[in-house]
C-alpha cells in the first residue's frame, strides 16, 4: 500500500534523513524505532508531503504522492498525528474533531464523533471543553481521533508517548491495537518500544538519518546487542 | 443624564460600521495572515455600489446586494492578486494591496466621478425616537441592532457551520489544518468573500449618515487599523469592544474637546498596549515571516562610483547651464531622493515598513513652517528644528511598531499619516486647514533659485551620503543582522528593539529635513504633505529604485519624476502608478536597479 | 571551583503543560555539561530559558553571581553567555567573514581577529563566500565562530551536531572540545547522537517530561535505571 523508495529530505541545507526505502502493505503496520535526531520525524512528514522529499518516491495505493501538498496525501487517506500534537486550542474537543472530517466517507462504518468517544471516553467527557486544557494524555488521544476522523486506511503517528506517563501510554497502546484488529495500517514511530511493538509487527531502527536495521520484533528481541548499540544510552 | 445617553448611542451606532469593516479585516488576517489594505477600498465601494442600486431598487434591496457584490470584488482580488503572494516577504504582500487600494479608488472616480453622493435614508426607519426625553434617529438604534446582530451570526457561524470552525482552526494553525485534507485555497477564497462582504455592508449602511465618497477608503482603513491593533489582530470579538471603545472615546470625547479626538484613538492604543502587547484579545503570532527578501546588499561597484562622481559633478554645474525651471525639478528630485533614501534605509537595511513616511515629512513641512511664521523663527534654525520634530514623531510611532511584530508598523505609519492629515485639514487655527500656510521664505542669502538649489544640494547630498554611510557602517551592518536573523542577533548582544527604533527615528529625521526643505523652496505648505499618495510616492521610488541598491532611492526619485512629470496629466495616473506597484510586487520585486543588475551579471556571465 | 550558573527550580509551563518543572543545577568553571532526554523532555525549553529567549514562571538563574533571572537574551550575551541554534542561524545577506565581523561588532570588539575565528573552528578557505552558498557543515562552523567571537564564559550548544553527515560529527565535536578547553569556557550542550555525548561530556544532566532525573558522571547515568528506562520504553520483560 505505502511503497518508500529512497528518499532523502532536510531542512534549508541541514540533510536529515537519506536513502530511506520502506514497504507497508494494506493493514499492515511498522514501527520506526531510533533515538532523537535519527530522521523519524522528517521521515513521516517528507511522507505527509509536509517537508519537501529532495530525492526518491513515496507511491500509495499504485499513485505516486511524493512532494503533493498535504492536504491531497490527507484526502487520499492517510491520517497524520504529529509529534507536538497540534490540537486547535482554542476550539472544544468536538470541535477539533470536526476538522478531521473529510467529505465522501468510504468504508462500511465511518469514523464519528461518537465513535471517536467510544475508543477515547476520556476525551467524551470534556467534549464541550476547549482542547488547550486538556492534559497531555488527552490531548493525544484528540489527535489520534482527529485523524481517525477523516477514515484513514493509513494512520502516521509520530512519537504518540512523548512526553506521557506510563498508564498513560498502555492506555493508548491498547488503543492503537484495537485500531490494527479494525484494519487500518499504521506507520508509527517511537522511543518507546514498548507501544510501538503494540501498534506493529514490523520494525526499523533508524540512525543519523538512514536505516540501520529492518525486521520483525521477534528477531529484535533475539539480539539484545542490536537494541543497545541503535537505541541505548 | 439623558444627554449622555443619547451621546452614548450615537457612538454605538458609528461603532457598528467600524466593527464591520475591522471584523473582516481581522478574519481575513487571522486566516491568511495578510493584512489587506484595500480593506477601506471595499467600505468605499459598499456605499458606492449601495448608492447605485438604491437609485433603482431602493434603500432595503440596495444594502444586500452592495454588501454580496463587494464580497465578489474581494474574491476577486484575492484570486488575481493576493493569491500569488501567499509566500512572498511580507513587504510585498502589503505593497500589493496598497496598490490595490490605487486602482480601486481611481476606478471609483472613473465610475462614479468625483462628487460626493448621498443616498437615500432609510424607507421606515427616517423618524426619532425619545429616550430620556432626547431625540434618537431611529437609523441609529437600527445599526445598532445590526452591529449586534453581525456579531451574533458571526459567533453562530464560527461555533456552528464547519466553514466557521475551520476559519478558526486556520487562523491557529493552517499547516496542520491542511495536513487535515482541508484545502487551503478555498479556505482562503471563502475568507476574503466574507470578510469583504462585511466591509462592504458597513459601506452600504452608511449610505443615510454620510454620501459615499473617494476620501471613504483611507479614513476608515487608519481606524480599523486602530480598532484590531486595540482589539487584537485576528480576533472578531476583540475588534467589537476595541470599536466600541474607539466609537465612544470619539463621541465623548468631541464634547469635552473636538480636536482630542484625534489623538484620542492613538493614545488609548498606547494604553492598550502597554498592558497588552498583542492587543485585548490577541495572541502572540507564533511565527514572523520575513519583511523583506533577505539578500546581500548591492554594491556600488567601479562603474557605480564614476557614474556617482559624474552626477555630484552634474549637479555642481547644473545651474551655470541650466534654465529656472530645470534648476526647480532637479531640486525637488534631491528632496525626495533624501525622504525616499531614509525609507530605503529603514525597509532595505532594517525590514522595516512605514506605509505613512509622508507622516514624517509633513511633521518637518510643518515645523519649519509654524517655526517661521508662529515663532519667529530663521529659516537656519527652523531647518535644523524640522528632523528634530520629525524624530520625535517616528520616536513616537517607533515606540510602538518595535513592541509588535512588522505587519504593524506598516499599519501603525499609515494610522498616524492619516490622523495627522486630518488634524492639519480641520485643526485650521494652527494649520490653516486645507488653505495651509504661506509665505514661509528662505533667508535672505539663500532666496535667489540657484542659492536654494545649492543649499538643498548640499543639505540632501550629506543626508543621502550620511545615510549611505550608515547603513554600510557598523549601524547598518548590526540593524541588518536583526534583520537576517532575530534570534541570532539577540544571542550576540544586539538589542534589536533600540536599534530598529534608532533606524525608525533616523528615517524619520530624514524625511523630515526633506519636508522643511521642501516648505521653503515651494514657500508653503499644504495638508497633502502629509497624505497618503505621498507616502506612496515615496514607496514607489524606493520599489522602483530597488530595496537593496544603494543607489536605488536616487534612482527611483529621477525615474518617478520623469515618470511623474510625463504620465501624471493622463486622468487616471494613480491607478496606473497602483498597477505598477502590484506589478513591481508580483514580478519585478528588486526594482530597476535590481532587475539591471541582474541583466547585466547575465550578460557578462554569458559573454564569458 | 567557582560556580558559573546556578539555576534554582526554574519552571516553565505552555497552557496546561509543564515543560520545565523544578529544575536545579550548577555548572563549575571548565565543565563540558550534556543535556539529554527523549524528545519532549523539555530540552530545548530549557535552554531558552538560559539563554533569556523565554522568561521563567518560577525559579531564579544565577549567572558569576547575578541574578540573570528577567535579564534580556541581549544582556544575558552581554554578560557572557554565547549560544548556537539547533538550525544553525547566521545572517543570510553576508558572507562568512562578514558574519563574524558583525558577531565582533556587536560585541564592540574589533574586527580584525574574525579570520582568525574563522580558522580556529577550521574554516580556512571560503570565508568570502556568502553564507547561503555555503554547505551546511560549513554554516555551522560560522555559526560556532560567531558565538566564540566575544569570548563567551558560558558556551549553549543546542545540537551541535544536528543535520551533519555522519563523518562531519565526530569532527565538529573534537573541534568544539579542543576550542572551549584552550579556552576555559563552561559548556552546556544538548545533543542526539549518544556518541557525542559519553565522548566530550564531563558531566551529562538527563531530563524527562520537564524534570531533570539525573546529574552525573557519564559513567552513572549510563547505568541508571530511570535513564534507560525513559530511552528505551519500559524494561523488557523476558517472555515479551
Amino acid at each position: 500500500m505505502l511503497d518508500v523508495q529512497s528518499i532523502q529530505s532536510g531542512y534549508g541545507k541541514a540533510l536529515a534523513i537519506d536513502d530511506v526505502s520502506f514497504q507497508l502493505e494494506a493493514s499492515e503496520s511498522l514501527a520506526i524505532l531510533g533515538r532523537n535526531g535519527a530522521g523519524k520525524t522528517t521521515t513521516l512528514k517528507t511522507v505527509m508531503g509536509m517537508t519537501p522529499a529532495w530525492q526518491g518516491r513515496i507511491v500509495f495505493k499504485g499513485d505516486d504522492i511524493v512532494n503533493l501538498s498535504s492536504d491531497t496525501i490527507a484526502r487520499a487517506g492517510i491520517g497524520y498525528v504529529p509529534e507536538e500534537r497540534r490540537i486547535f486550542e482554542s476550539l472544544s474537543v468536538t470541535e477539533n474533531l470536526l476538522t478531521g472530517e473529510k467529505a465522501g466517507a468510504s468504508g462500511a462504518a465511518p469514523w464519528t464523533v461518537e465513535r471517536v468517544f467510544e475508543l477515547f471516553p476520556e476525551i467524551a467527557r470534556r467534549s464541550m471543553a476547549p482542547a488547550g486544557t486538556l492534559s497531555g494524555g488527552e490531548r493525544q488521544m484528540l489527535a489520534v481521533g482527529r485523524a481517525l476522523m477523516g477514515n484513514p486506511d493509513l494512520l502516521l503517528l509520530d512519537e504518540p508517548s512523548e512526553g506521557l506517563a506510563p498508564v498513560v501510554v498502555n492506555r493508548l497502546g491498547d488503543a492503537l491495537a484495537e485500531l490494527r484488529k479494525s484494519g487500518i495500517a499504521i506507520l508509527i514511530s517511537e522511543q518507546n518500544r514498548r507501544l510501538a511493538r503494540l501498534a506493529a509487527e514490523n520494525v526499523v531502527i533508524m540512525e543519523t538519518g538512514r536505516i540501520a536495521y529492518r525486521g520483525t520484533f521477534t528477531d529484535l528481541d533475539k539480539n539484545p546487542e542490536i537494541t543497545a548499540r541503535l537505541l541505548g544510552v | 443624564m439623558g444627554f449622555y445617553f443619547a451621546q452614548f448611542l450615537t457612538g454605538l451606532a458609528s461603532a457598528s460600521s467600524l466593527f464591520l469593516v475591522a471584523a473582516g479585516l481581522s478574519i481575513i488576517f487571522g486566516v491568511t495572515r495578510i493584512v489587506n489594505f484595500a480593506h477601506g477600498s471595499l467600505f468605499m465601494l459598499g456605499a458606492f455600489i449601495a448608492y447605485s442600486i438604491s437609485q433603482k431598487f431602493g434603500f432595503w434591496l440596495a444594502v444586500p446586494l452592495a454588501a454580496l457584490s463587494v464580497g465578489a470584488v474581494g474574491w476577486a482580488m484575492e484570486r488575481t492578486v493576493l493569491s500569488r503572494l501567499y509566500g512572498a516577504p511580507e513587504l510585498f504582500q502589503l505593497v500589493a494591496t496598497f496598490g490595490l487600494v490605487l486602482i480601486v479608488q481611481d476606478a471609483a472616480l472613473w465610475i462614479w466621478g468625483p462628487t460626493d453622493l448621498l443616498g437615500p435614508r432609510a424607507p421606515g426607519l427616517t423618524g426619532v425616537v425619545r429616550i430620556f426625553d432626547q431625540p434618537i434617529p431611529e437609523y441609529d438604534l437600527f445599526l445598532i441592532a445590526v452591529g449586534v446582530s453581525v456579531l451574533a451570526a458571526i459567533w453562530w457561524m464560527f461555533t456552528r457551520t464547519r466553514f466557521g470552525i475551520l476559519v478558526r482552526a486556520a487562523t491557529e494553525d493552517r499547516e496542520m489544518l491542511q495536513a487535515l485534507g482541508v484545502r487551503p485555497a478555498r479556505l482562503f477564497q471563502a475568507t476574503f468573500f466574507i470578510g469583504a462582504a462585511l466591509a462592504g455592508l458597513g459601506g452600504a449602511l452608511e449610505m443615510p449618515r454620510q454620501p459615499a465618497s473617494l476620501l471613504m477608503d483611507l479614513n476608515i482603513i487608519a481606524e480599523a487599523f486602530v480598532v484590531v491593533v486595540i482589539g487584537g489582530m485576528g480576533s472578531v470579538t476583540g475588534a467589537f469592544l476595541a470599536a466600541l471603545l474607539i466609537a465612544e472615546l470619539n463621541a465623548f470625547g468631541i464634547l469635552i474637546l473636538p480636536e482630542i479626538t484625534l489623538v484620542a484613538a492613538f493614545a488609548a492604543m498606547a494604553v492598550v498596549l502597554v498592558i497588552r502587547p498583542y492587543g485585548l484579545l490577541g495572541r502572540p503570532a507564533t511565527s514572523a515571516p520575513h519583511a523583506v527578501e533577505i539578500q546581500p546588499p548591492q554594491t556600488l561597484g567601479q562603474t557605480g562610483r564614476i557614474t556617482a562622481l559624474g552626477l555630484v559633478i552634474a549637479l555642481v554645474v547644473l545651474p551655470f547651464v541650466a534654465g529656472d525651471f530645470v534648476i526647480v525639478l532637479t531640486a525637488d528630485i534631491m528632496i525626495f531622493a533624501l525622504f525616499a533614501a531614509g525609507l530605503h534605509f529603514m525597509m532595505g537595511t532594517g525590514g522595516l515598513v512605514s506605509f505613512g513616511h509622508a507622516a514624517f515629512f509633513g511633521i518637518g513641512a510643518y515645523a519649519a513652517a509654524l517655526l517661521v511664521n508662529n515663532a519667529g523663527l530663521g529659516m537656519e534654525i527652523a531647518l535644523f528644528l524640522a528632523p528634530v520634530f520629525a524624530a520625535i514623531g517616528a520616536a513616537v510611532v517607533g515606540w510602538f511598531a518595535v513592541r509588535l511584530s512588522g505587519v504593524y508598523l506598516a499599519m501603525l505609519t499609515l494610522a498616524a499619516a492619516q490622523i495627522l492629515w486630518s488634524a492639519s485639514v480641520q485643526w485650521q487655527d494652527v494649520t490653516g486647514g486645507d488653505d495651509g500656510i504661506l509665505g514661509i521664505w528662505p533667508a535672505a542669502w539663500a532666496s535667489g533659485t540657484t542659492a536654494y538649489y545649492y543649499l538643498t544640494f548640499a543639505l540632501t547630498t550629506s543626508g543621502i551620503v550620511s545615510l549611505m554611510m550608515l547603513a554600510r557602517g557598523r549601524f547598518g551592518i548590526l540593524l541588518r543582522a536583526g534583520r537576517d536573523a532575530p534570534a541570532r542577533a539577540q544571542a550576540l548582544g544586539i538589542d534589536i528593539k533600540l536599534r530598529n527604533w534608532t533606524a525608525i527615528v533616523i528615517a524619520g529625521s530624514a524625511a523630515g529635513l526633506a519636508g522643511g526643505i521642501f516648505a521653503f523652496s515651494k514657500g508653503s505648505v499644504f495638508p497633502d504633505t502629509l497624505a497618503i499618495p505621498n507616502s506612496v510616492d515615496a514607496l514607489v521610488m524606493v520599489l522602483l529604485g530597488g530595496l537593496h541598491a544603494p543607489a536605488g532611492p536616487i534612482l527611483g526619485a529621477g525615474v518617478f519624476a520623469l515618470l511623474e512629470d510625463s504620465l501624471s496629466r493622463l486622468p487616471y495616473w494613480r491607478a496606473l502608478l497602483g498597477a505598477a506597484v502590484v506589478g513591481i510586487a508580483l514580478f519585478a520585486p528588486g526594482g530597476i536597479a535590481g532587475s539591471l543588475s541582474k541583466w547585466l551579471r547575465r550578460r557578462r556571465e554569458g559573454t564569458a | 571551583m567557582s560556580t558559573v550558573l546556578d539555576v534554582n527550580g526554574i519552571s516553565r509551563s505552555f497552557g496546561g503543560l509543564k515543560a520545565v518543572d523544578e529544575v536545579t543545577f550548577t555548572l563549575n568553571k571548565g565543565d563540558v555539561a550534556a543535556l539529554i532526554g527523549p524528545n519532549g523532555a523539555g530540552k530545548t525549553t530549557c535552554f531558552n530559558l538560559l539563554s533569556g529567549a523565554l522568561t521563567v514562571h518560577s525559579g531564579s538563574v544565577l549567572f558569576g553571581g547575578h541574578d540573570i533571572t528577567h535579564w534580556q537574551p541581549h544582556q544575558r550575551a552581554r554578560a557572557g553567555i554565547g549560544r548556537t541554534f539547533q538550525i544553525a542561524a547566521t545572517f543570510r545577506s553576508m558572507t562568512a567573514i562578514e558574519n563574524v565581523e558583525a558577531a565582533l561588532m556587536a560585541a564592540g570588539l574589533r574586527t580584525d581577529t574574525a579570520s582568525q575565528l574563522l580558522q580556529d573552528v577550521g574554516m580556512a578557505g571560503l570565508t568570502g563566500t556568502p553564507v547561503t552558498a555555503l554547505a551546511y557543515g560549513d554554516v555551522k562552523r560560522v555559526e560556532l565562530a560567531m558565538a566564540l567571537a566575544a569570548d563567551p564564559v558560558l558556551l549553549l550548544l543546542d545540537e551541535p551536531t544536528a543535520g551533519m553527515a555522519a563523518d562531519e560529527r565526530q569532527k565538529i565535536m573534537e573541534r568544539i572540545s579542543d576550542l572551549v578547553r584552550a579556552r576555559g569556557i563552561t559548556v552546556l550542550f544538548t545533543e542526539h547522537d549518544m556518541d557525542a555525548v559519553f565522548g566530550y561530556a564531563s558531566r551529562i544532566l538527563a531530563m524527562d517530561q520537564g524534570r531533570l532525573i539525573a546529574d552525573d558522571s557519564p559513567d552513572a547515568v549510563r547505568n541508571d535505571a530511570r535513564v534507560q528506562r525513559v530511552y528505551l520504553g519500559e524494561p523488557e520483560t523476558g517472555d515479551a
